[in-house]
């Protein structure tokens, strides 16, 4: 089952004039972690905050649990609905027990204050600190916690290690597993830190300038992204004579560099494995390759790949 | 009820502001009292009446200054816009846009809880606080009365006086509305600067509209201040137009607050 389902959706500002979501479509699978990746301006923030009703959508649909809702005035399915604002704002004048005893009073659900202690413990906040008082990564942890308070159905967070030490952070990832095992709670994350995403998430979202244009397992990601393949040879004639081969036997090869014996360059998933086809026959192995290594794309590469080259095909990326 | 939260969220948040505001304007309303002197401002009449009638609205009827319930009506009745409204207007024009520009918005809208009743929740804080404030004036004015040997208190009516204060509050609560409406579409200076503008405009409507050439005069009608006239009833104890005056400045009220209402439902919480 979805629990969020997002058609076509589409937001401008100023009366039109500036876009700020195009057509984004995604299924979000309950209890999965969705990571929700793009760039400052593509459209992240936009996308969770029409889901929310901060914003009011131009088009599309947006269903949370298999019903299809206008965010703005179905506010009870909030109930289920844990947010961490990428921009966080929190009252200044209040500490955090009074924050979160406030935002308590305003769902229609019991919060579990053993849970808000323990997790304030964890991330060693200071309650009764004003927040104004408090440094920026503790604001963070507040915020976190106000995401959190609840036992949520969907928690969605923007950015949430934003501030957070190396610590904290993994602080944070342990509590949000042991929150969605207990719970089988879904994880929307929308973040720039992409080896976290790529650690945390096991499916993703690549957003650019308003529209989704990589929507996949993250596995499956990287399975079909291009491998980094790197080569030394025995001689600088045998590197040329693979060069030639190479560029010719296999066009989709993209040569990242060489020079004197060495040699790197990318390749699709299914030319790499023809490649090795020929490295078993013997053609360049033995004395002709003296070393070689082949790297999987990490989430990190894939995700520059589509902001570098506009017109990369889907599976065509490193 | 989750509007509650919001106005007792809010009023902790102000109270001592408030407290301090109102023990200042309570004092300011006593020593007001004590400084009345009949004998005086009787002296002061022959003088006074040689005045072009322009000038002597501009200032206030000096006639009527010789009895306690006119002095109070000059100084006090008819300059309360400015002791409590402009307080009032700086506050509800800043409160919404300040919650936008300081996104603590974000997190209160992300709970199920609906906007207007976030709207009311800001609404009725200011309202609450406004009674609080007049009632705590009045009674200090009231005790002033009795308390201070210049002011005979068998003179004074008390009837008359009771309604000027509530009718006060309620002309308070039309600013507040006229504050609230600005402040769900506009930005927290734009929103304050066109709130104290449009109260100005409305003042000098109300209290010039009789200079103005005889075609103008009908625009008193859209100014709040000329539903705010209280001389008639203080001075002469003619309760002509008071109720009239009083449902007007409601409903003037109730409109706004329906719209602002409508207004922030249907806009975009920025980034």
């Amino acid at each position: 089952m979805n629990v969020i389902e997002v058609k076509n959706l589409k937001k401008y500002y100023n009366r039109g004039k500036v876009m700020g979501i195009e057509d984004i479509s995604f299924n979000v699978p309950q209890g999965s972690r969705f990571g929700f990746l793009g760039p400052n301006g593509a459209g992240k923030t936009t996308t969770v905050r029409c889901l929310l009703g901060l914003l009011q959508i131009d088009a599309g649909e947006i269903s949370i649990f298999g019903d299809k809702i206008d965010p703005r005035v179905d506010v009870e399915i909030r109930n289920r609905i844990g947010y961490l604002p990428g921009e966080l704002g929190l009252y200044k004048d209040l500490n955090a027990y009074q924050l979160i005893n406030y935002f308590a009073r305003l769902y229609d659900v019991d919060i579990d204050w053993d849970f808000i202690k323990d997790v304030a413990k964890r991330l060693k906040i200071d309650m009764t600190r004003k927040i104004g008082e408090l440094s920026k990564g503790n604001k963070q942890k507040v915020g976190v916690l106000a995401a959190i308070m609840g036992k949520f159905d969907i928690l969605i967070m923007d950015e949430p290690t934003s501030g957070l030490d190396p610590l904290m952070q993994s602080e944070f990832y342990r509590i949000i597993s042991e929150r969605q095992k207990e719970s089988n709670c879904t994880v929307f994350i929308s973040s720039h830190v992409l080896p976290e995403v790529e650690k945390f998430c096991d499916r993703v979202a690549i957003i650019k300038e308003g529209k989704i244009v990589e929507i996949s397992d993250v596995q499956d990601l990287k399975e079909k992204s291009l491998k980094k393949i790197e080569l030394d040879f025995a001689t600088k004639s045998g590197m040329k004579a693979f060069h030639s081969y190479l560029t010719s036997k296999f066009p989709e090869a993209v040569v990242n560099y060489s020079f004197d014996d060495h040699i790197s360059f990318l390749l699709p998933p299914k030319e790499t494995r023809d490649l090795l086809k020929y490295f078993g026959e013997k053609r360049w192995n033995g004395e002709e390759i003296k070393d070689f290594t082949i790297q999987h794309s990490s989430l990190e590469s894939i995700f520059l790949q589509y902001y570098k080259d506009t017109n990369s095909k889907k599976g065509e990326i490193a | 009820m989750k509007i509650f939260q919001i106005i007792l969220k809010e009023i902790k948040d102000s109270y001592k502001g408030i407290l301090i505001f109102t023990v200042l304007l309570s004092l300011f309303f006593m020593w007001f009292v004590s400084f009345y002197d009949p004998e005086l401002f009787a002296g002061m009449e022959d003088i006074l009446d040689s005045y072009p009638d322009a000038i002597k609205q501009l200032v206030g009827d000096f006639l009527s200054l010789t009895i306690f319930s006119g002095y109070i009506n000059v100084y006090l009745f008819a300059l309360a816009w400015f002791y409590f409204g402009l307080y009032f207007i700086m506050k509800t024009t800043q409160d919404i846009p300040k919650e936008i520009e300081n996104k603590t918005i974000d997190l209160v809208l992300s709970k199920p809880i609906k906007r207007w009743k976030f709207v009311i929740g800001k609404y009725f804080h200011y309202v609450f606080l406004t009674f609080f404030m007049v009632i705590c004036v009045a009674l200090c004015f009231f005790l002033g009365i009795f308390i201070f040997p210049n002011v005979t208190p068998s003179e004074v009516y008390f009837i008359e006086l009771i309604v000027a204060f509530i009718w006060l509050f309620v002309f308070l609560v039309a600013l507040i509305s006229t504050s609230l409406i600005l402040s769900t579409f506009l930005k927290p200076r734009r929103a304050l600067a066109l709130g104290l503008g449009i109260v100005i405009f409305f003042y000098i409507i109300g209290a010039f509209w009789e200079n103005f050439d005889e075609s103008l005069q009908g625009i008193k009608y859209t100014s709040i201040f000329y539903y705010f006239e209280t001389s008639n009833l203080l001075v002469n104890q003619v309760w002509d137009n008071v109720l009239r005056d009083i449902l007007i400045l409601t409903g003037y009220s109730v409109f706004l607050v329906v719209a602002s209402i409508l207004i922030f439902n249907r806009r975009d919480i920025p980034v």
